[in-house]
């Protein structure tokens, strides 16, 4: 790129020439119009034609605009802009033209005239122009500043327009004629657009309008320059059409066709340029209300000299004005800064990390409330301490390397670092900094920033001990464990334990990605199939007994459980499967079931001999015997029994209860099942004297009926056991709902309310008598209720006691039977 | 005209009680062997019974098998009743469909045991 061709960049913000005809036509015309002044400059060239210069110029700058305001068209507030300017110069050209239509076609230069009416259209159009830049926002002491500033330019410049031109025509001018107030007009027109112009300089604007703004600010500069002159040459009567105060009026021109031109294209993803930047106080916005300051006291000390229009007291006013506002605005920067500094203060010293400065020395400058309290010190404690003193095995002599000098910062500087810090009571902790530099007053400062890490190192050791246990736990657990993550619904193995590898012979890579299926055996897919269902049903632990094939192809019986983790949605995200082998626990079991069957058979067969022989006795078959003798073999006998009782019942609650004796469920009418019970116990209650009765709906219950036979037996048998001579026992069932309701109703005695669920337990009397007397094991209650809990049902007791006791059980029903 | 029964079973003591109660108490003709193998022998001797009593669990040829082999010699008419000291619910079903008439669970009582019989042969018509 070409020095000329950035320099135009960065002065304009344009590509270039092509771009921007208008500033091919404006050289063109500056030529020309050059040209032009220098032959003005012969004597008697006729200068009063330099006016026809105006409406050319004027023209270009309302072209620029349009096609500055074409360039923004997508934003609001640029567009409105420069449509204004535009308007304000189609105005300045209706005024131009005016003038030469007077001047040449009339050669009466009347004022007022129709010109001045387009003139002063000009400026309210330029000041609408200026109030479409957004300004950033500000706090009210930024804001009294902006407005104190603004208002010091424009009383600076008022005190000179004030001197110039406007006390004059105030005070000398024919009081009330048009003339006097439309002289009066530009002046003030002028101050107002100043006014204006000072508030969008004083604070940024958007970068998209900066390098326009600043050559507008600079020909509305010279507006209010040439205006200023104009009116004074208009007071003194030295003005006439021609003078080198229209050459002015053109390159405000020429400055306004630049500012237009300079206006780059906008599109639409330009949103961070057209936003006001942040305000800031800065020096540089304060040098033009310190110019217009300088300006102001500069000509009221030249007037002291040398005043000749007007009494001290109206510039002793502006004097006053200019004071006041330079003594407010000092008050309000004060407040301003002091405010920063104290926002900046609580900050630092509200962080909770510790800011240590020291020197390039090693000496400590400064450190703030958390730095003073990470090393147990006082406030101001640390201020001038060798900073080695800090840490541990930390010698300054050998960090000046590590630091490095001013414009050569040493490696140290800007990593993050890690000591370990003492504090002044000698403990230690560890500590991360980070030592930065800075130069403050001219000489170099390391500042560290850093905080006391004990938490988390101690964290961190706590999760990773955590970490390795849980990993201990996981390699060395006994049981194969696989952990899934969920994808499509289905969980993929993602990682597997040393057991599961070993157990399924699979190594980890090729279970890895597995939906389990790998080591499933194909005939009990459907347990995954169930797990699935499960999961998706919102179930969190299932377990199924599968049988699974190794790499080998042999196969095992295992028992899979697997735990679900769901996300916030319920969703299942993770799965934890874990696998043992069943194949010992199965051995055990067969082995266990084949022990309980010896032992019956084992004990029944000795049984039979001694309860044979005492029943033969007892019979008489031997012979009549002695009526003791028969009284105590029918003890033998009955004990016997009571004996035989006690080992069948033992061993049916250990197969029931053990789960091995399944239930297996099939559709039974509810009258069979009790009608077996009742029969088998006919000869029972015939002895006893009790009546059984039954109330029995014709259901269909789910049930093993040998099994709920047996449970039924029991409780019409202790029924009747505990029946009077003569009372009866009850025996229902009843549909409700989806299940059937069996009752066993006796008269008797009735069992005591805070027993009606301990007779359920092993072994439980209600009456400790009872054992001998009923000639119960004490097993009965508690092999009905594990048969009915292995139905899914469930068994309770009612009793009034001294009225009889009711026994309840349920059973899942699937409504009345054929 | 008496009935006769063979009665089978390996313990000593049983067999005796149960010959002792089903000859006086129940009045048959009781031919006892103490093992499969003899019972096998009896029948093919000739032997002609009208029940058979077995005992389930025996060293050597045990209860069903002997049943089996005896029901060629021994005509299907003769109603055959095991007596069992491990009796479950599936073992009953079992037995029963070998051809069993009835199962009588040990210990049994001597003074019921031939109404038991007579029950079952009944029973079977």
């Amino acid at each position: 790129m070409s020095r000329a061709r950035r320099l135009s960049q960065e002065a304009l913000g344009v590509g270039g020439i092509r771009d921007r005809p208008e500033l091919g036509v404006l050289a063109a015309f500056l030529v020309v119009y050059l040209s032009w002044l220098a032959l003005g400059w012969i004597p008697g060239a006729d200068r009063s034609l330099q006016i026809l210069f105006l409406a050319p110029v004027d023209a270009l700058v309302i072209y620029s605009c349009w096609r500055a305001a074409q360039r923004c068209a997508e934003t609001p507030w640029l567009r409105a802009l420069w449509l204004l300017f535009m308007a304000g110069w189609l105005a300045e050209l209706g005024a131009d033209l005016s003038l030469a239509i007077y001047d040449i076609v009339f050669d009466d230069p009347t004022f007022p005239s129709v010109a001045d009416l387009f003139f002063l259209a000009f400026y309210p159009l330029l000041l609408a122009a200026l109030l479409q830049v957004p300004t950033a926002a500000a706090s009210r002491s930024q804001r009294l500043r902006l407005a104190l500033d603004c208002a010091t330019i424009v009383v600076g410049a008022a005190a000179v327009i004030w001197y110039l031109v406007l006390g004059p025509t105030v005070t000398e001018g024919a009081p009330a004629s048009l003339a006097t107030a439309v002289s009066i007009a530009y002046p003030v027109a002028d101050l107002i657009l100043l006014g204006a112009l000072g508030m969008v300089l004083v604070r940024p604007s958007p970068e998209a309008i900066r390098i326009p703004l600043r050559w507008i600010a600079v020909g509305l500069g010279l507006l209010i320059l040439a205006d200023t002159i104009y009116g004074y040459g208009q007071l003194h009567s030295s003005y006439s059409p021609g003078d080198p105060v229209d050459s002015l009026y053109v390159l405000l021109a020429v400055f306004f066709v630049l500012a237009a031109a300079a206006q780059e294209r906008l599109g639409a993803g330009d949103e961070r340029t057209l936003t006001p930047p942040r305000l800031e106080s800065s020096l540089r916005a304060a040098r033009l209300p310190l110019l217009a300051m300088v300006g102001g006291f500069g000509l009221l000390l030249a007037t002291q000299w040398h005043d000749k229009f007007f009494p001290d007291l109206s510039l002793l006013l502006f004097a006053i004005a200019l004071a006041a506002l330079a003594a407010i605005r000092q008050y309000v920067g004060q407040a301003e800064l002091i405010q920063l500094r104290g926002r900046v203060q609580t900050i630092i010293d509200s962080v909770a990390e510790g800011i240590i400065t020291f020197s390039e020395a090693g000496r400590i400058i400064w450190a703030n409330p958390a730095g003073e309290a990470y090393f147990g010190a006082g406030p101001g404690e640390l201020d001038n301490e060798p900073v080695d003193t800090l840490f541990e095995g930390i010698d300054w002599d050998e960090m000046v390397p590590l630091v490095g000098v001013e414009g050569t910062p040493g490696p140290v500087i800007g990593q993050h670092l890690k000591f370990t810090g003492r504090r002044r009571d000698s403990s230690t902790f560890p500590a991360e900094i980070v030592v930065t530099e800075a130069v403050l007053d001219g000489e170099r400062v390391l500042i560290s920033i850093g905080q006391d890490v004990s938490e988390r190192v101690e964290s961190e050791a706590a999760l990773k001990e955590s970490e390795r246990r849980f990993h201990g736990i996981f390699d060395n657990a006994g049981i194969g464990i696989a952990f899934s993550q969920f994808e499509d619904g289905a969980p993929r193995i993602a990682e597997v334990n040393e057991a599961f590898t070993r157990m399924t012979g699979y190594p980890a890579e090729e279970l890895r990605g597995d939906d389990f299926s790998l080591i499933t055996h194909p005939d009990d897919i459907g347990d995954l199939v169930e797990i699935g269902a499960a999961v998706a049903a919102g179930e969190d632990s299932i377990a199924r007994e599968p049988r699974c094939r190794r790499k080998d192809g042999s196969t095992f019986w295992a028992l899979l459980t697997v735990s679900i983790l769901r996300d916030g949605s319920g969703a299942p995200r993770f799965a934890i499967g874990m696998l043992a082998d069943m194949t010992a626990r199965k051995e055990a079991e067969r082995v266990k079931d084949e022990f309980v069957s010896v032992v019956g058979h084992e004990l029944r067969t000795p049984l039979t001999s001694i309860r044979g022989s005492l029943g033969l006795l007892e019979g008489g078959v031997m012979g009549e015997l002695p009526a003791e003798a028969s009284h105590m073999l029918a003890t033998a006998v009955s004990n016997t029994d009571r004996l035989v009782r006690l080992i069948n019942d033992i061993l049916d609650i250990e197969r029931i209860d053990s789960g091995r004796a399944g239930v297996d469920l099939a559709p039974t009418a509810a009258t069979e099942l009790v009608g077996q019970s009742v029969q088998a116990l006919d000869a029972v209650a015939a002895e006893a004297g009790v009546e059984i009765r039954t109330e029995v709906e014709p259901l269909t219950v789910a049930a093993d009926a040998d099994r709920i036979v047996q449970a039924l037996t029991n409780l019409i048998g202790n029924a009747i056991k505990f029946s009077q001579r003569g009372g009866a026992v009850t025996v229902g069932v009843a549909g409700d709902g989806g299940h059937a309701l069996f009752s066993v109703r006796d008269q008797g005695r009735g069992i005591p309310l805070g027993q009606l669920d301990s007779i359920f337990e092993r072994f439980s009397q209600v009456d400790a008598s009872d054992a001998r007397e009923k000639g119960g094991t004490g097993l009965g209650l508690a092999i009905s209720r594990s048969i009915v809990e292995h139905h899914g049902g469930r068994i309770w007791a009612e009793s009034v006691e001294g009225e009889g006791a009711s026994f309840f059980f349920t059973l899942s029903s699937n409504g009345a039977s054929q | 005209m008496s009935r006769r029964l063979l009665l089978v079973d390996d313990d000593d003591s049983i067999r005796e009680i149960a010959q002792i109660s089903l000859e006086r108490v129940g009045g048959w003709e009781v031919v006892a062997a103490a093992s499969g193998g003899e019972a096998i022998e009896i029948v093919a001797a000739g032997g002609v019974f009208d029940a058979v009593v077995l005992d389930v669990m025996m060293p050597g040829i045990d209860g069903p098998t002997t049943l089996s082999r005896l029901r060629g010699p021994l005509p299907s008419a003769v109603p055959a009743i095991f007596l069992t000291a491990k009796l479950q619910p599936a073992d009953r079903a079992r037995l029963q469909a070998l051809g069993a008439a009835g199962v009588i669970a040990k210990p049994f009582d001597p003074m019921a045991l031939p109404m038991e019989i007579d029950r079952i042969l009944e029973e079977q018509g």
